[in-house]
């Protein structure tokens, strides 16, 4: 269950920040995730409510922004929503080679006080 | 006054305010910033690191042995083992004598960075030397956790089913080579080896992709052979 290693990640990023910072609470994360990104959102989110217990960002709450897939198809030329790495292009059926987004796992902004 | 609006509402000392820091960082920039550590090291030292990775019982062990065996007389070799736990698979290639570690990570399911940092040094790879990393046998976590290798090989046996990279597609989008392997098997087991390249490609239109038996020591040579060219690329 990788989740519960990005939570520490989160953490370890949330602490570097208090020391920059100076805040005594984090009350919301907010996280880009893209679509293809390998993270199940509420594992993630169940996972750092155990791993965050003790820390400042003990019951913060986690927001997530969803990115959605998109690549580039090198035959049509056209932009297309995926869901999957292995969906065609819509337009003409070739195999897609360039993602352009929806891999994102980005912490944006930390609510806090 | 207040800090937030300037307006001349008093605030209580109890009470606080929230404010919102811009972050814009991603989850894994920690780790990603020791695999470049890593990878500067592994460029500047000449080292050529291989990352494999498969389900438990792919092979990879069979697969370092023999492949360990065909080319230590002309390559430099050392070996990072993950696993939960035992030391098995670090007894298997010490057998070889070459330098083998082995890393148990208890309730981890991958490897991170850190941890091949402090294995490298613990090892004292040389430089000049080829360094494989056999990661934990699991097809989700170690896709995310960069290293610091110079490829990423993932395993898949003719035991398993051939739309594997369809159901974990993560791994096979990252990997830089697919090895399907136990081909010998191929008569006896449901396996579609063209569906399962197919599938592979449609996900990772770049992968090399090498089919051999590790245990019978088939088809081999091609993987031995990309071995050595990427060695002398690197060590050059």
């Amino acid at each position: 269950m990788h989740e519960l290693s990005l939570c520490r990640q989160i953490l370890g990023i949330i602490e570097d920040r208090v020391a920059l910072e100076g805040f005594s609470m984090v009350s919301k994360i907010v996280i880009e995730l893209g679509q293809l990104a390998c993270v199940d959102k509420s594992t993630l989110s169940f996972c750092f409510e155990i791993s965050s217990e003790d820390t400042k960002a003990n019951r913060a709450k986690i927001e997530f922004l969803d990115i959605p897939g998109i690549a580039k198809c090198n035959y049509c030329d056209k932009n297309v929503r995926i869901n999957h790495y292995a969906d065609l292009c819509v337009h003409c059926d070739n195999i897609l080679t360039d993602i352009i987004s929806g891999e994102e796992m980005n912490i944006k902004s930390l609510e806090v006080q | 006054m207040c800090d937030t609006c300037g307006c001349d509402d008093v605030l209580s000392p109890t009470e606080t305010v929230n404010r919102i820091i811009n972050v814009e960082q991603n989850i894994l920039s920690k780790n990603n910033d020791y695999a470049k550590v890593n990878r500067d090291h592994f460029i500047k030292r000449k080292i050529l690191t291989i990352n494999l990775l498969s389900s438990p019982g792919s092979g990879k062990t069979t697969l370092l042995q023999n492949s360990i065996s065909s080319l230590k007389s002309d390559i430099n070799m050392s070996v990072i083992i993950g696993d939960q736990q035992t030391d098995n698979d670090m007894q298997r290639i010490a057998k070889l004598d070459v330098p083998a570690l082995q890393i148990n990570t208890g309730k981890g399911c991958h490897l991170d960075a850190t941890q091949i940092a402090r294995a490298v040094k613990e090892l004292k790879v040389q430089d000049g030397s080829l360094l494989f990393i056999e990661n934990i046998g699991n097809l989700v976590c170690p896709s995310l956790f960069d290293l610091g290798e110079a490829f990423k090989v993932v395993m898949l046996s003719v035991t398993e089913g051939s739309d594997k990279p369809l159901k974990y597609p993560d791994m096979f989008h990252a990997a830089d080579i697919m090895i399907l392997n136990k081909m010998d098997l191929l008569p006896y087991v449901d396996f579609d080896v063209e569906k399962c390249i197919e599938y592979a490609v449609r996900i990772n239109p770049n992968v090399k992709i090498f089919q051999l038996s590790a245990s019978k020591c088939r088809g081999l040579e091609p993987w031995l052979q990309w071995l050595r060219e990427m060695s002398v690329k690197s060590f050059n």
